[in-house]
């Protein structure tokens, strides 16, 4: 098809341990599967355009980010993107699967799925061709076969945190591109400002050996055919493998 | 003997026999207890009879975890079963594939501590592949949804909220992880609620979770819809058992924009360490290298191996499993003569079920496996792969 209109949303993160803001892991991966669509996405962030985490993504080769709207905190970014997506009228949307700042629900693609009627698809790991109506793409889950979905258009697309790791930045990129500020209100979210919140207590986790099963079974004194059997079994009765063949 | 205990109880239709599991022993007086009590009314709880079946039911597990050879029929306890009828519900919903290895007995575990609060009961909707061998009562549902296969996330969510609405359900539980939390997104938009995710802590009023990359802990009322972070709720104490009901629901057929193409067919046997499901890795034990890639392949897995073996050569580095390579979550890990060292069981902690193929019956491979068997790997590895290749022909 043409060349695709392709959006990618940005937030910023926050690194775990020095707590310094920097690009979200996530979103980079999906800025990643952009750049491989399209030389030129548009970019979209809302919140502080002064906040260096963004040039991170710059580094990477986009030209500029749209910043919009005046920030404050508590802000609900979701009517500002879905606003100025249906103006951009987009074929893909490309999202991470959660900020790894904020409440990180990893709500904001689901919400603007439904309130620009885009069909959306979860955790994908590369999208492979684009047709004119559909775009095909693969769906990863850990521990999981990895699948092949079909997705009419326009869609949005959720980065697995198994997809193609960001590319290296360039210092030079990151100092040229653009951060183009948009001022607009940024609407507030009630709801969560009235939650509680406190510095988090460590809470350590349940210890489990990893498995309740108790039937657990140990077979000794069988010969190799007869030990091949309940191996076959058990991958079976677990549905590990198929019944037959495939 | 069977004691009832009655929520609340429903007035029961004239000539209606509550269900009783037939593959249990003692089917048919176990059957005239549950009318007789039934007559009876509510029951209470003997604390001296519990403390005698909690001693019982230690026992029998020790036993089955420490015996030794072909499945034998050990007594089974007199079970207390406890029916909920005409209650609040909470439902919890589990794909097949578990996100992590206790899911689905973790979230019915959390999802009893706030039925109980609220004196309700839990629906339990399971999706897709049924395991013959998990008795739902057991594991703590009262009533159990089994949806077929659906790859549809949007179809199933779609479900998900009939089922919550036939019940009127005040909550729907997920688990925090792969596809669940997904159809756990999709739901909550298809109910106009505002979910919490990944919770910490529950009960039937507030929700704690962790913003801020964890440096935050947010306190809000439980919503109708949330996710349950892994490892941090009690499974269900499973020496109650629950009704476990099999509920029939009609359901439309729901389409969406989305088709499935199907399963990425490439073979798995070079597939990333950390995505795999399947997993057929070798130890220091194996030295037929051609009969355990034959295997692997034969059997649809992916190779891995020790650390032991990478290290003399045997398979690249990206193929260790371990504290010092991958840490696997594979649905299924099975084990050629690998002892189960330490730094090497890290790495299959999240793996759900592990077979182990061992001369040594003290291993600790053996100790973590749900299948282990005592045999010298180089004549079990080339057995298999002809069973599982014959089969692949017929
Ligand atoms: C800092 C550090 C990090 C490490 N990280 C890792 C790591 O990431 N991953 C890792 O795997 N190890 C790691 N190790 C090494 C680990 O401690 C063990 O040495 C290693 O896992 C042992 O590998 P193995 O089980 O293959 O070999 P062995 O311990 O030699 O066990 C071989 C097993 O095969 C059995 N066997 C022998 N012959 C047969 C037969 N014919 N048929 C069936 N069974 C047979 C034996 O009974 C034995 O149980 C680490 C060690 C250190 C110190």
């Amino acid at each position: 098809m043409r060349d695709p209109k392709v959006v990618v949303l940005l937030s910023v993160g926050m690194h775990p341990v020095s707590g310094r803001t920097r690009m979200a892991p996530g979103d980079a991966r999906a800025l990643e599967m952009a750049l491989r669509l399209s030389p030129h996405p548009i970019a979209l962030h809302v919140g502080d355009a002064s906040n260096t985490g963004l040039r991170d993504y710059l580094g990477m080769g986009l030209d500029a980010i749209e910043v919009l709207g005046i920030w404050t905190d508590g802000g609900d970014i979701v009517p500002t993107l879905c606003e100025r997506l249906a103006e951009l009228k987009p074929d893909l949307v490309l999202s991470g699967m959660a900020a790894d700042a904020g409440e990180a629900s990893g709500m904001v693609p689901y919400l603007l799925a439904h309130g620009l009627g885009f069909r959306h698809v979860s955790s994908i790991a590369s999208i492979e061709v684009i047709e004119p109506n559909e775009a095909i793409v693969i769906q990863a889950y850990r521990g999981a076969t990895r699948r092949r979905l079909a997705v009419q258009l326009p869609a949005v697309i959720s980065a697995s945190e198994l997809a193609p790791a960001p590319r290296a930045r360039a210092f030079a990129r990151s100092r040229r591109g653009t951060l183009q500020v948009t001022a607009g209100i940024v609407a507030k979210d009630h709801e969560a400002s009235t939650w509680a919140r406190a510095p988090a207590r460590r809470r350590p986790k349940k210890i489990s050996a990893g498995q309740t099963a108790s039937d657990s079974a140990l077979l000794v004194g069988l010969t190799p055919d007869e030990a091949a059997h309940r191996i076959l079994d058990f991958l079976r009765d677990k549905n590990i493998i198929q019944e037959s063949g495939k | 003997m069977m004691r009832i205990h009655r929520q609340r109880r429903a007035p029961s239709a004239p000539g209606t026999v509550p269900r009783v599991d037939p593959r249990k022993h003692e089917a048919d007086t176990r059957a005239d207890a549950v009318e007789r009590s039934g007559a009876s009314g509510l029951l209470r709880r003997d604390p001296r009879k519990d403390k005698d079946q909690r001693l019982r039911r230690e026992l029998h597990t020790a036993r089955a975890t420490s015996r030794i050879g072909q499945n034998t029929h050990l007594p089974v306890a007199p079970q207390r079963i406890v029916l909920a009828d005409d209650v609040s519900w909470i439902v919890v919903v589990s794909l097949s594939e578990e996100p992590w290895p206790d899911a689905e007995r973790e979230l019915l575990g959390a999802a009893h501590r706030v039925a109980d609060e609220i004196g309700g009961g839990v629906i339990m909707v399971r999706v897709g592949f049924q395991d013959p061998a998990t008795d739902l009562g057991q594991i703590g549902a009262d009533r159990a949804v089994l949806l077929p296969l659906m790859t549809d996330p949007d179809a199933l969510a779609a479900h998900v909220v009939a089922v919550t609405e036939h019940f009127n359900a005040r909550h729907v539980f997920f688990g925090e992880g792969g596809a669940d939390a997904d159809v756990a997104r999709r739901t909550a938009i298809l109910l106009g609620e505002r979910p919490a995710t990944s919770l910490h802590l529950l009960s039937s009023e507030r929700a704690t979770f962790q913003e801020a990359g964890g440096r935050t802990e947010v306190c809000r009322p439980l919503p109708r819809v949330a996710t349950l972070a892994p490892g941090r709720f009690d499974v269900y104490e499973s020496g109650v058992a629950r009704e476990g009901r099999r509920i029939e629901i009609e359901l439309d057929e729901k389409t969406s924009g989305v088709r499935d193409l199907g399963a990425v067919t490439a073979s798995q046997l070079d597939a990333p360490l950390d995505e795999a499901r399947f997993i057929v890795s070798a130890g220091d034990g194996v030295n037929d290298w051609e009969a355990f890639r034959g295997v692997t392949e034969a059997l649809g897995g992916t190779l891995a191996g020790s650390r032991q073996v990478v290290d003399a050569g045997h398979l690249p580095r990206h193929r260790q499993v371990g504290a010092s390579g991958t840490l696997v979550e594979a649905r299924c890990y099975l084990a050629f003569g690998i002892s189960g060292a330490p730094q090497h069981l890290q790495g299959v902690q999240r793996c759900r079920y592990v077979i182990a193929v061992n001369t040594d019956l003290h291993a600790a491979m053996v100790k973590r496996a749900d299948l282990a068997i005592i045999a010298n790997a180089q004549q079990v590895m080339p057995a298999l792969a002809r069973l599982a290749g014959g089969q692949a022909d017929a």
